[in-house]
């Protein structure tokens, strides 16, 4: 099997054009043939969405340096009623240009995120005390009837990303704070002391559980054909983390043994990484095709591997040109056999 | 038949029926492409890319581990030699395997050989170390035949011009240089044509993708402040406006290629209103100029159907958003200003756009 199920795609049109040159005109014809220019009613469908996305993401970026501007002038009582108006103006936006519109879903979505302003502020403020986590916690809790009547996948993630970050903060603030030369992470700002908590291989595990519970919740939901669960980058996503949180310790735990890291259960973050990466090469190759996931699976499998032999292997510069070519061989690998599976799907529809 | 359902096969066939090419020829044709495959998926060729650079430093850690005594001259040949193994190597050979130690080989010779040089130049006249990489990247970008590594090899010689420019302390040219990157962009999309009739359509879209590319780190460089701590002997020049004048001509001539036909003609006033838009678009983003490049990427991308240049205007809109945010070059309140000025400007665009593409005079944008 060769062209016939190639996809006349942009890339694919102009490969086949320059392998048999074509002139001016049979290449102008050859991209006419393959519809690749839009028709007028596509240029709407883009204007419409594309410039709505672009506007509204300039305009809240915008409003959001001009508060950040003078943000310390402002009384509270101005910060409070800011943002709740803002709330309830993306609300009624919602609901005027009807919840299932684009325009409706990005007002839905936006009171979502100042939802979550307003608690930090309220926070701020008030000096309340509360561990972050109550925050990640009450926005979640809060936004989930909006999720549930929303029906857009945007609003969902959002919730998935906050139960994720609740729990990493409950877990690395009153369960298991940093111990040791590990505190010293926060000095380097929240994200960097956020990826410092995945050394904990118990905390990767327990959100591996939890990301892999809503990815499966994701699939089977959107298997029964929810239209609105259809788009696949929110899956990826969850799987994209769902995997990274068992692959990164799993090379830890390979190269970081001597490194003092909070390796307990240790068995565990390996053994549930080769589980993930059955399930998903099945579920992903039969039932439910996509390649991105594929090809982090393979990514992920890769570096295990790489990690597992740079350890036993390196041990002087011979050794470098074995592991190179090692590498060039799993990658090789890969790419053909995911362009074999890309293939035999092509051949199945 | 629905844009997705287009085969390769089904266009070879359309070629035929309209008279463009032979019977014999596309036979011909199909034959010679059952050997050929689709070009992978982005993410596929990330992996592939990345897993390259990884095992060119394996590779480089061999040749110094073995030839650990050895002088700068040594280094230079040495590199050159695993350049050339990779050229000859990737010209013959199109297998995964080989494709993949090829691209190692090369970038981990290019990295030996630009480091004989350095050494041999005693890390002074670092102009003549810059021409150096841009006459070898010219050279690899004809003679290796890989997409991945002609980007590249754009990319790298890109970078080095940057450097001689800042070198040359003409820091004042480096606004220029994105906008004419993009200005070279447009035209090679134009006359891509040109390049497949004459037999070289192998380098367009590396070409075009590194070029692309180049336009956006560029136009970062002449926009966002650098910290001064950070970069002590480098003197960045930040004067977003001298691209925004370049830039600006090149969206209203793009737009002049595209909206013309999708305004329906029963709006008189269509097209200007059209183009006094885009001119508003152009004073909001007056220091903003990426948000013209990234509205010219994607209006491009989107005629021509090509989802990589749609995804990558889009990606770039919002990294050049936030690090235009993060910027402390300029205050909030005038942040504020140009985001909130070009947001407002878009969304009447949509407006207008969405109104004088309608069949019906009377009806209005979607959810107006």
């Amino acid at each position: 099997m060769g062209h016939a199920h190639i996809n006349a795609n942009y890339a694919n049109v102009v490969e086949l054009a320059s392998e048999l040159a074509l002139d001016e005109n049979a290449y102008r014809r050859a991209l006419e043939i393959a519809k690749l220019a839009p028709d007028r009613s596509d240029w709407r469908l883009y204007v419409d969405r594309f410039l709505m996305a672009v506007g509204a993401l300039l305009l809240v970026a915008g409003i959001t340096a001009f508060f950040a501007w003078n943000w310390a002038d402002l009384s509270h009582a101005y910060k409070f009623a800011l943002i709740q108006v803002g709330i309830v103006a993306a609300v009624v936006i919602a609901w005027r240009l009807k919840i299932d519109s684009l325009a409706g879903r990005a007002s839905l979505l936006g009171g979502s995120i100042l939802v979550g302003v307003l608690l930090a502020v309220y926070g701020q403020v008030y000096q309340t005390g509360a561990d972050p986590y109550g925050l990640f916690l009450a926005w979640a809790l809060l936004i989930l009837p909006w999720a549930i009547i929303g029906r857009q996948s945007g609003l969902w993630f959002l919730v998935v990303i906050l139960v994720n970050l609740c729990v990493v903060m409950y877990w690395a603030q009153v369960l298991y704070p940093p111990e040791g030369r590990w505190t010293l992470a926060r000095l380097l700002g929240p994200l960097f002391w956020l990826g410092t908590t995945v050394m904990d291989s118990r905390l990767a595990n327990v959100l591996f559980i939890l990301n892999g519970a809503a990815l499966v919740a994701w699939e089977f939901v959107a298997a029964r054909g929810v239209t609105w669960l259809a788009g696949r980058w929110a899956p990826r996503l969850i799987a994209l983390i769902t995997l990274n949180v068992v692959v990164i310790p799993t090379v830890i735990i390979i190269i970081g043994e001597g490194l003092g890291v909070r390796a307990t259960m240790k068995a565990l973050s390996p053994v549930l990484m080769v589980l993930a990466f059955a399930a998903c090469f099945y579920y992903y190759q039969y039932r439910k095709h996509d390649l991105f996931i594929l090809t982090c699976c393979l990514a992920g499998t890769i570096l295990v591997i790489m990690s597992l032999a740079v350890r036993h292997l390196l041990d002087d510069f011979g050794s470098s040109l074995l592991l190179a070519m090692l590498l060039i061989v799993m990658v090789s690998a890969a790419a053909y056999w995911l362009r074999h599976v890309s293939r035999r799907w092509a051949e199945q529809s | 038949m629905s844009r997705n359902s287009v085969t390769l096969a089904d266009v070879l066939d359309g070629l035929v029926e309209s008279h463009k090419m032979t019977h014999e020829n596309a036979q011909h044709a199909k034959l010679l492409l059952q050997k050929k495959t689709a070009v992978q998926p982005w993410y596929v060729r990330t992996m592939v890319g990345f897993g390259a650079w990884l095992a060119s430093f394996f590779v480089i850690g061999f040749f110094v581990g073995v030839f650990s005594g050895m002088n700068e001259i040594g280094f230079v040949v040495i590199g050159l030699l695993l350049v050339a193994g990779a050229v000859a190597l990737r010209r013959v050979f199109t297998g995964d395997f080989m494709v993949q130690c090829a691209l190692a080989a090369s970038l981990a010779g290019q990295a030996m050989a630009a480091f004989g040089v350095i050494e041999v130049l005693q890390w002074r006249e670092i102009e003549v170390f810059c021409w150096a990489v841009i006459i070898m990247s010219a050279v690899l970008f004809m003679i290796f035949p890989d997409r991945i590594h002609r980007v590249l090899s754009v990319l790298l010689a890109l970078s080095s011009f940057v450097i001689f420019v800042y070198a040359q302390e003409l820091n004042m040219l480096i606004p220029v240089v994105g906008p004419v990157l993009a200005v070279a962009f447009v035209v090679l999309h134009e006359r891509g044509a040109m390049f497949i009739e004459s037999g070289q359509g192998a380098l367009l879209r590396p070409l075009q993708n590194g070029l692309m590319l180049g336009a956006f780190g560029c136009l970062m460089l002449s926009t966002v402040y650098v910290i001064p701590e950070l970069a002590k002997h480098v003197e960045f020049y930040p004067r977003p406006w001298i691209s925004t004048v370049i830039l600006g001509g090149l969206f209203l001539y793009v737009g002049s290629r595209i909206w013309p036909p999708l305004v329906v003609k029963a709006h008189n006033q269509g097209l200007t209103l059209v183009y006094g838009l885009m001119s508003i678009v152009i004073v909001a983003a007056w220091s903003a100029p990426g948000l013209l490049l990234a509205l010219t990427v994607v209006m491009i991308g989107a005629a021509s159907g090509s989802r990589s240049m749609l995804g990558a205007g889009i990606a770039f809109l919002v990294v050049f958003v936030c690090a235009y945010f993060y910027g402390i070059e300029i205050t909030l309140l005038a942040k504020a200003g140009t985001l909130i000025a070009s947001g407002v400007a878009i969304l009447l665009a949509r407006w207008v756009l969405l109104k004088v593409m309608s069949e019906s005079p009377v009806a209005g944008a979607s959810h107006d």
